[in-house]
């Protein structure tokens, strides 16, 4: 046996996942190859590595943003399902009207997107251009910055939080 | 009958046709370190904006398509008494970010199309309110 | 060399009776809203384990899991009680985190790289927490960490998961290969792939 499929079989070990035939083979290689050894022990601190403890979410209140999502789901499903269209021949002319349609629509955009006229949504072009920018809330500062990863220009107040009345009335907003 | 509907039709055709007008989009968001549900309508912008802020959630507030102003003015309503009035021509404009009213922030920004302007820093309960702009 | 069963815990007390959560499924899948919420709740740490190894930042890893039971409570109808309820909420789960990354377009070796730029992400300060090393162990574990979830990352994207199965939930081959639509050899290559690649890449750290 090769070395590569011995360590194929080394690793199988480590899961318990080896026949009493080849969980004997590997027994023996191990008894003459210290260095395999020290591999399965490597691969080991692999799954040592990985089960580290995380830090994850409170699973409480996950549950409420799922069940939020859930309920926020399931009347729209209803109405398609209740809305299930029946056939006619009224639809079916209304669907090839729509359909011509569509088809119009799909060769203006093609044009104009060629003429540089329609740029898809979403679509980043160069980042948009800040003349100035003045806050209206005192002691606020205004920082300005582009971000070229993401394609935004942001415009960021900064509002003094201790003791200003106006942060105040805001936070009511 | 027929000939009404391709009539119908071609004139729509035509109307395409003609250079689309320009369009802003406003989306209000709260940025907070309350948790929050995944929310589709932020589908296309929560991933920049938790990016470039410090902010782990991001609730959606409201949301509205206009008009570029044709020299001239145009409201916006957002959500809680708050509304953008954008005035200027085309995408250069001129935004007043108003609470009820009093004006919270102002700023003169040529827009891009697909390159959005993130207004914010308005402090909202533990987080801040955000208006994304986007050229359409 | 022991083989890992599954066993069922949850990460508030490590244990959750596997009966008991069958029973709340079969309520759950009659409509109970309230024993699905307890399913949820019962493995939601595991779930998000999975999904934190194999998208490598806290965010995506908190969508795909609310994705997953999301995914869940919809086809609850079509889940078979022949197979175990952990295996069919992994595969949702292995379905989810897949098509998070597909759909987002995004490369995951530089996202998942990204996510590791912070001084001190909460995962790894949880982990560092957990310990009470001396400052230069305490350096010395953090770099290991950070070194490690580096080389996680530039894993294939199948041999992540099924390394993050069979670790981190101590599934069998025959279970992963369940979850991957796959064969338990093909698991038991990619498994033996996963290892050697990390090895070679963290080197000395192990």
């Amino acid at each position: 046996m090769n070395t590569k499929a011995m360590d194929k079989l080394l690793s199988g070990a480590l899961d318990g996942e080896l026949t009493p035939g080849q969980r004997a083979q590997v027994e023996q290689w191990l008894a003459n190859h210290p260095d395999a050894v020290a591999q399965q022990e490597q691969w080991a601190r692999v799954g040592d590595l990985l089960r580290e403890p995380l830090n994850p979410p409170d699973p409480e209140m996950e549950w409420q943003a799922i069940r939020r999502t859930i309920r926020s789901q399931a009347p729209a499903a209803d109405a398609v399902a209740a809305e299930t269209p029946v056939f006619s021949w009224r639809m079916a002319w209304a669907a090839a009207m729509l359909g011509l349609v569509s088809l119009g629509l799909y060769l203006i955009a093609g044009f104009q997107l060629h003429q540089g006229t329609l740029m898809a949504h979403g679509q980043s072009g160069a980042p948009a251009e800040v003349e100035w920018a003045e806050s209206g809330v005192p002691g606020a500062t205004m920082m300005i910055f582009a971000d070229q990863e993401t394609g935004m220009t942001v415009i960021w107040m900064d509002v003094e939080q201790n003791g200003n009345n106006d942060t105040k009335e805001l936070e009511g907003s | 009958m027929k000939t009404k509907w391709l009539a119908g039709c071609l004139w729509l055709l035509l109307a395409i046709a003609a250079p689309a007008a320009d369009q802003i989009h406003a989306l209000m968001i709260e940025a907070s370190n309350e948790p929050a549900v995944i929310d589709r309508r932020l589908e296309k912008v929560e991933y920049k904006l938790r990016r470039v802020f410090g902010f782990p959630y991001y609730h959606f507030v409201a949301e509205q398509t206009v008009m570029a102003p044709a020299d001239g003015q145009v409201t916006v309503p957002l959500a809680n008494g708050h509304r953008l009035i954008l005035s200027g021509k085309g995408l250069r404009v001129t935004v007043q970010w108003f609470k009820n009213d009093e004006i919270l922030l102002t700023t003169k920004v040529s827009l891009n199309k697909g390159s959005p302007v993130v207004l914010g820093g308005v402090p909202h309960g533990d987080g801040t309110l955000i208006v994304a702009l986007t050229a359409q | 060399m022991n083989k890992a069963s599954p066993e069922p815990s949850n990460s508030e007390d490590g244990y959750v009776d596997w009966t008991e959560l069958e029973t709340w499924v079969e309520q759950a899948r009659s409509g109970d809203e309230e024993a699905f919420g307890r399913v949820v709740q019962a493995l939601h740490g595991r779930v998000y384990a999975v999904a934190y190894r194999y998208m490598g930042n806290a965010d995506d890893a908190r969508e795909v899991t609310q994705m997953t039971w999301v995914k869940a409570w919809q086809k609850l109808g079509t889940y078979r009680q022949q197979a175990r309820f952990y295996t069919w909420i992994y595969r949702i789960a292995a379905n989810a985190a897949m098509d998070h990354l597909r759909k987002a377009g995004r490369r995951r070796e530089s996202e998942y790289l990204d996510a590791l730029d912070h001084s001190n992400p909460p995962e790894v300060a949880a982990s560092l927490r957990a310990n009470q090393d001396r400052p230069d162990q305490l350096l010395m574990r953090k770099e290991r960490l950070e070194a490690f979830e580096s080389a996680l990352g530039k894993l294939k994207e199948e041999h992540r998961m099924i390394l993050v199965l069979r670790e981190l939930e101590g599934m069998s081959y025959q279970e992963i290969a369940e979850v991957m639509k796959c064969r338990a050899g093909t698991v038991m290559s990619r498994l033996f792939y996963a290892r050697k690649a990390i090895q070679k890449e963290l080197k000395e750290l192990l």
